[in-house]
């Protein structure tokens, strides 16, 4: 999807505005260039609530008005109409018989709603959208708009696509919980890979199946095949039933996570506004270093479980079981006991029909005939022969590492075994450490008289309680599911074995293998578009964090590498591959350019072609951070829409004259006098555009002193 | 959304596939291909999709069973 | 390791009698999320092969296949990756038979393989429960033992 111009009327400051946006590939860079308080983050805020309506406002809308804040009811009428319209154009790609076929479609997209003014009051309708196709033959009303916009730029995209630079940290911020960070890193990544409509369409060939199975019930002679039916069809509708428990259920975990965390927020809160800052800072130091050692721990037990996969085992537990085939190996090798490679001399013998010692091997008579089969046999023997070889002779050079053993190899599994025991104790030990002196800690909270901190301690255990009530019943499910997901293979083998024993089973087994096959592939695909697809984002993301903070001598030499992980973490690690805390340890312009390096790299592995809207991307870089930066993101997005205060743009006019394929300036007349030069005269607040570029100014512009403004921004 | 990228991994994995019968590999790329254009349609404007798709995977099934019966057994 | 390796196993299939089933589930990590503590093997294989071992390594006698019955956890190709996993079957296939020719008849070699898998479970299951500790420690303990008395 490309934005092609938007209008505004109405929305707060933006009482009548129109901007087109830039869409040649060549330079795919829109510029809105505007001071502070000069409609940036309105102009976000309308285009999402445009596509999205109230929920994409902050807070969902809730008690924001959008009318302007000095519309005159008396002279104007005490219902305001606020709209947005939208152009842009979506370009599908199908498969056709000869090839991938493109087209592209132009839509226009009116959201409405009326304000109700009286006085300070106000009263918002339910905004409505309509959706046009514009073709040749003129405007054509489509239904579902929503739909159009939910498959374009899905909601849970915005934050990829629509990106406030103050807080365009919501992959990486500390203050929510891991698990909230990674389903917003997981379900944008999902989304914009496109995997949401093949697990729609897995789930659709799950029924089918189960329709089908249907018709096996029905094709009666078999009593048995009947019942496994039934079963399976009850096995289905619990399985469903069961997972869509499960979806709830997790997400419930993930919310009393987010609560839990916010509560503790609040308590430190509280605790350094009653002069208790020591016992705030000390619990959360607390917590993140147990969450650290936690990390630690888990990946020490997975060490652990490697060592049952390993060589160190089987060597360990084989001892000298493999001496007599080492024997055997070694007498052959010393004997140069190898067949030898008579074959082509024998066939050579067949072909004259005559053998080496003159005898016959025709078939003519009873002796050749006799020994030309035997000569056949002999062929045969020697084929076998040269397959051992080939074989024994890999084995032999191949087997080396299992063989006898060196005093350091025979005690290895030991070795291995007590590194995992002491760094698993140790770590333990640690994790005991700082666990009673969490509870230490606590205890202290508790006995506090403060009333808020007690309120608070009570929530948190509720919270506590009620997460360990459905972590048990996640485990719950988790077993019923895998017992149902066992019981469907066995009756599955069965009922497949009746059928085949059917006349008519013959239809049915066939439909069944298609839905197995189709859902098979779509999982396989599934799969490989999360695995593969995942790793692409996470090397891109690297590349162009490193190639933005590059040019940073202070970040540079701490920051390494970045990665997403394949849990959905992004990750920052510094020397020796230590792992930084994006929030503590980088600084701003760090931070932003990790948010824009990850949602460049998910646009552009996905090879979706979406806008990336950006307000304020620049706002804490300086120098060649902020060039590169800004350069990197045009390159790869492909369209990409910047909102740049007069001071981001400072130093990057050069980027701008080559990528820039649109500017526009936005200008608040009531920055007349203090910071503009002329009167725009209006007589109303409202943002005015001009078509002045990052090089140029005019009468309704022009700045009194940009630098002032900048240093004021 | 990039469907091009989709399409042709899953015209990858379906390489896989045994050929239960002469042909039964590209029936199944182009039920599949069906089926996700089908999902893309329903998103947009709400179809019968599972009457569709079940309707796509007994035609399929069909296919595959008439050719096992004219070849005499399964190839696969 | 290469995994452009010759895999005779590739399509063979490994074979487990149906009264494991439960201990499979029970002490591998292949699909739920398991406690590792508890489901030590990282995969079915991992429990698989080090019952071959075991049973090598004890010389106990394979058990008879056929007459049981048995699922098939995976097929041989998850060997691949693995070499050293085909050389072992390969040598144990020649120590056991006392015929080098067995090396080019992989349905021989993996029957015997799995024969010896199905002896060797039971040893494998109590060196998982036998001790105080979880699974994991137990069966890390067990197998230090073992090494050291080859040694």
């Amino acid at each position: 999807m490309k934005l092609i111009r938007a209008q505004f009327s109405n929305f707060r400051l933006l009482r009548d505005l129109t901007i087109d946006f830039a869409t040649d590939p060549k330079r795919p860079l829109t510029v809105v260039r505007a001071a502070n308080e000069s409609g940036k983050t309105t102009m976000l805020n309308a285009l999402q609530w445009g596509l999205y309506g109230d929920t994409a406002l902050p807070n969902g809308g809730e008690g924001m008005r959008l009318h302007p804040i000095d519309w005159d009811a008396e002279a104007d009428g005490g219902r305001v109409p606020i709209m947005v319209t939208i152009e842009f154009e979506v370009t599908s790609i199908r498969r056709s018989p000869t090839g991938f076929k493109e087209t592209r479609k132009r839509y226009r997209l009116i959201r409405s709603a009326n304000e109700d003014v009286d006085g300070h009051r106000f009263n918002r309708t339910q905004s409505s959208v309509r959706l046009f196709a514009l073709t040749d033959a003129g405007d054509t009303p489509l239904p579902q708009p929503e739909a159009v916009i939910a498959d374009e730029l899905p909601f849970e995209l915005r934050d990829v696509f629509f990106t406030d630079g103050d807080r365009a940290l919501s992959f990486i911020e500390a203050d929510v919980a891991v698990s909230t960070k990674r389903d917003r890193v997981q379900r944008a990544i999902r989304s914009l890979l496109g995997l949401g409509v093949i697990k729609d369409a897995m789930r659709h060939i799950e029924k089918t199946a189960v329709e089908i199975n249907k018709a096996a019930r029905k094709l009666g002679g078999s009593e048995e095949l009947g019942t496994i039916a039934n079963r399976l069809d009850q096995i289905e509708t619990d399985r469903e039933r069961l997972i869509a428990e499960l979806t709830d259920v997790r997400s419930s975990h993930a919310n009393l996570d987010g609560q839990i965390v916010d509560i503790d927020r609040r308590v430190t809160a509280a605790l350094e506004k009653g002069d208790r800052e020591k016992l705030a800072s000390d619990i959360a130091s607390t917590r993140k270093e147990i969450d650290k050692i936690d990390v630690q721990l888990e990946a020490a037990v997975k060490e652990h479980a490697a060592l049952f996969r390993g060589i160190d085992l089987a060597r360990g537990v084989l001892g000298t079981a493999l001496a007599p085939a080492y024997a055997k190996l070694d007498a052959l090798y010393d004997r140069k006991e190898i067949p030898s490679a008579t074959i082509p001399v024998l066939e050579d013998r067949l072909g004259l029909g005559s053998c080496i010692c003159g005898e016959s091997l025709s078939d003519d008579n009873e002796a050749g005939a006799s020994r030309r089969r035997h000569v056949c046999e002999l062929i045969e023997k020697s084929r076998q022969a040269d397959d051992i070889q080939k074989m024994v002779t890999a084995l032999y050079f191949g087997a080396k590492a299992l063989g006898p053993s060196t005093d350091s190899e025979s005690r290895a599994f030991r070795e291995a075994f007590g590194a995992v025991v002491e760094k698993r104790d140790g770590l333990q030990d640690l994790r005991d450490e700082n666990g009673r002196k969490l509870r230490a800690l606590e205890l202290q909270l508790d006995e506090m008289p403060d009333t808020d901190v007690a309120n608070l301690r009570k929530a948190r255990r509720e919270f506590e309680n009620q997460k360990e009530r459905v972590k048990y019943r996640e485990g719950q499910i988790d077993t019923q599911l895998s017992g149902l997901g066992s019981e469907r293979a066995g009756l599955v083998e069965r009922r497949d074995s009746l059928l085949r024993e059917q006349s008519k089973g013959a239809r049915i087994l066939a439909e069944l293998e298609v839905a197995t096959d189709i859902s098979g592939v779509l999982r396989r695909s599934y799969d490989r578009i999360t695995s593969e697809e995942l790793a692409k984002v996470s090397n891109l993301t690297n590349e162009i964090f490193l190639d933005m903070i590059g040019a940073d001598p202070d970040q540079g030499a701490l920051i390494r590498r970045a990665e997403v992980s394949k849990e959905f973490d992004i990750l920052v690690f510094g020397p020796s591959n230590r792992k930084l805390d994006p929030d503590r340890d980088l600084n701003g312009a760090s931070r932003r350019a990790l948010t824009l390096a990850f949602i460049l790299a998910l646009t552009k592995v996905s090879e979706v072609e979406a806008p990336n809207v950006i307000d304020t991307p620049l706002g804490m870089m300086s120098g060649f951070v902020k060039r590169s930066a800004l350069r990197k993101a045009a390159g790869l997005s492909s369209q990409l829409i910047l909102f740049l205060t007069h001071s981001e743009i400072e130093g990057c006019e050069t980027i701008l004259d080559e990528m820039a394929g649109k500017v526009v300036t936005l200008t608040n007349p009531a920055h007349f006098p203090r910071m503009l030069v002329n009167d725009p005269g209006t007589p109303v607040r409202q943002v005015l555009a001009c078509g002045c570029n990052h090089r140029s100014h005019c009468s309704l512009c022009e700045r009194i002193d940009d630098e002032t403004v900048a240093s004021v921004a | 959304m990039n469907d091009r990228k989709i399409i042709s991994i899953i015209l990858e994995e379906a390489k896989s596939l045994p050929e239960r019968c002469e042909g039964y590999r590209d029936e199944v790329v182009a039920a599949v291909g069906d089926i996700l254009e089908y999902e893309r349609q329903h998103r947009v404007a709400g179809t019968n999709i599972q009457q569709k798709i079940t309707d796509k995977c007994n035609a399929a099934g069909r296919f595959l069973a008439d050719r096992r019966g004219a070849a005499g057994g399964d190839v696969d | 390791m290469s995994d452009k390796y010759f895999n005779p196993f590739a399509s063979v299939d490994i074979l487990v009698p149906a009264e494991f089933k439960d201990d499979f589930a029970r002490y591998c990590q292949t699909g739920g999320r398991a406690v590792i503590d508890y489901s030590p093997f990282p995969r079915m294989v991992d429990l698989w092969f080090l019952a071959v071992c075991v049973a090598a390594r004890k010389g106990l006698e394979p058990a008879e296949m056929d007459r049981r019955d048995t699922y098939k956890i995976i097929d041989g190709s998850i060997f691949s990756s693995d070499p050293w996993r085909v050389h072992t079957l390969m040598l144990i296939a020649i120590a056991r038979s006392d015929e080098i020719g067995i090396v080019i008849e992989p349905r021989r070699m993996m029957n015997l393989a799995n024969g010896l898998a199905t002896a060797g479970f039971p040893h494998v299951i109590d060196m998982l429960k036998d001790g105080s500790a979880e699974p994991i420690w137990n069966l890390s303990e067990a197998i230090e033992l073992l090494e050291r008395e080859a040694a």
